[in-house]
């Protein structure tokens, strides 16, 4: 008869493999997701990119700040060195855009 | 007569192994250093005295899975008898980062072990059980793609940027090269995820194998855009992104290196040649189950992408062999769809799709073989079953997907198989023609 910590054990390894999996449904896959970052510096106008770094990056002074493509229609005004924006990003943050300000407050 | 020349006691093992009456099977575990050198190692011997340096433990159970992934390919679990404790999970017997190489082998005709290596791994899940009469310890043991998805050690502290234009496999080999202490690379090899070097396919190092991205010709093995794994994510997120630029095959080998083969080179199983030959009369052979899984078989693969400027891309790969028993026009039209912003051209969708279709479509015919423990069949290689149980006793080749070896002294070994006779030869349609065209 299976015991506990045997049953502890099975869903320790299965764990991984069942993220994996919902990871890779359909509707989790094709979903847009958003991360926060800050403007690091101006933006290129004429390449439409602009470098930022992720909010926990920002402590770790080794990362160089990442470049992404904006959307076109964000004011200029959201686009200033130390301004938090959003990155909106669907299966991996390589598709990245930074999409609006993220300054809200609720 | 002694066997002195590798290839002698080589081909003494596959007589010795062909007639498993007179095989002794035998399993060993190589316990590593940090710098990958042999520590201590235990066996199925258990007649070692107390007092010696490698205690009074022997390998009493267990089994090998190997399977064909992208990923982690080998899982072992192992049971020592544990007499005096020194396989305890804690620090100073196993613990954390301790690698052990596991070898299976045979005695040969002139009395010593032959041993062929089979994985290098880490231990997990460590389960200890004291009875009045025995004390064991059992573990997991995970190969070293353990160190890479998270499950032993991985994950990413920060967002792990890969730039575009970078070589691919020098970005895979920076990975390796990262320290586990604080994630920065370093020579020490101690200190690295990995420090044995990996094995890459050559294949995309052709300067004439070049993609063409908005008018620049790009080389393969270069990133064509920027590969970017958020935190929280892993390295092995970074390695199967960069993998899947090139479409190929990642994993741990038997040797515990990291492998990378190219998927292109592996569209032609039928020419591989045939590491094993089972016929009815053999005395490896004790039996063979086929498999039919009708729903997952598809004929009709699109893969979509999307072009670094944007661009939708795409192709669609059919099988419309006539000498295929699953082609549309026999079954009807079975589309799989899949996409992924990771394929970038039309080319690189067509080799995916080339190679789902491949796989998807003869699914429906998978061998499990029961056979003697043999020790040098490898995933990915090609075995043969003589069929003298069908008219005209066709030799039948398949494609080994996994294996699964006891780690005792007895025990059948099961090796799951696909059948290479049924690839048919997928009739690629270009995305414009079809997809958009509506051209079928």
């Amino acid at each position: 008869m299976a015991t506990y910590n045997e049953a502890e054990t099975i869903m320790r390894q299965l764990k991984p493999i069942i993220n994996k999996c919902i990871e890779n449904h359909p509707l989790v896959k094709s979903a847009i997701k958003a991360q926060k970052a800050v403007v690091q510096a101006a933006p290129d106008t004429s390449a439409h990119t602009v470098a930022i770094k992720f909010l926990p990056d920002l402590f770790n002074a080794d990362i160089a700040p990442m470049t992404f493509p904006y959307n076109p229609n964000i004011p200029t005004g959201d686009l200033t060195v130390g301004k938090t924006v959003f990155v909106w990003y669907y299966q991996s943050l390589s598709n990245g855009v930074v999409m609006q300000n993220a300054d809200w407050s609720i | 007569m002694a066997l002195l020349t590798p290839q002698d006691r080589y081909l003494d093992y596959l007589k010795i192994v062909a007639d498993p009456d007179r095989m002794v099977p035998l399993t060993k575990l190589e316990f590593l250093n940090p710098n990958d050198t042999v520590a201590y190692v235990i066996d199925g011997n258990y007649k070692r005295r107390y007092g010696y340096f490698d205690s009074r433990a022997f390998i009493q159970d267990g089994a090998l899975n190997i399977s064909l992934n992208n990923g982690q390919r080998r899982a072992a679990s192992v049971r020592f008898e544990n007499l005096d404790n020194a396989f305890d999970f804690a620090i100073n017997k196993l613990w954390f980062g301790r690698r052990v190489r596991l070898f299976k082998g045979a005695v040969l005709s002139d009395g010593t072990p032959y041993y062929i290596p089979q994985g290098v791994f880490y231990f997990n899940s460590p389960k200890t059980g004291w009875k009045p009469n025995s004390r064991t310890a059992e573990y997991q043991l995970v190969d070293k793609w353990a160190y890479l998805d998270g499950t032993l050690f991985g994950n990413l502290e920060n967002t792990y940027e890969v730039k575009s234009r970078t070589n691919i496999f020098a970005a895979m080999q920076g990975i390796l090269n990262l320290s586990i202490y604080d994630h920065k690379a370093t020579s020490d090899y101690t200190k690295k995820i990995d420090g044995i070097t990996p094995v890459f396919t050559d294949y995309y190092n052709d300067p004439k194998k070049v993609v063409v991205i908005n008018g620049e010709e790009v080389q393969m093995n270069l990133t064509p855009k920027t590969v970017t794994t958020a935190m929280g994510g892993t390295y092995a997120n970074v390695m199967l992104d960069l993998n899947a630029i090139i479409a190929g095959w990642i994993g741990y080998d038997s040797t515990g290196a990291l492998r990378v083969d190219a998927s292109a080179d592996d569209i032609e199983d039928n020419k591989k040649p045939v590491i094993w030959s089972f016929t009815e009369n053999s005395k490896t052979f004790f039996g063979l189950e086929e498999t039919a899984n009708p729903a997952q078989v598809y004929n009709d693969v699109i893969i979509w992408g999307e072009s670094v400027d944007g661009a939708i891309v795409g192709a669609r790969a059919v099988n419309e062999d006539p000498t295929s028993d699953t082609s549309v026009n026999r079954i009807g039209r079975k589309t799989f769809v899949e996409s992924s912003e990771i394929n970038y051209t039309n080319k690189q969708c067509a080799a995916l799709a080339e190679w789902y279709l491949k796989r998807k479509t003869v699914l429906q015919k998978s061998v499990t073989i029961s056979c003697s423990q043999m020790f040098h069949l490898r995933e990915n290689n090609i075995i043969s079953v003589l069929r003298s149980d069908k008219p005209n006793n066709p030799i039948e080749k398949h494609l080994i997907q996994a294996i699964s070896i006891p780690l005792s002294q007895k025990g059948a070994m099961q090796i799951t198989a696909t059948s290479v006779q049924d690839y048919p030869t997928p009739k690629l349609i270009p995305l414009d023609e079809n997809l958009l065209g509506g051209n079928s």
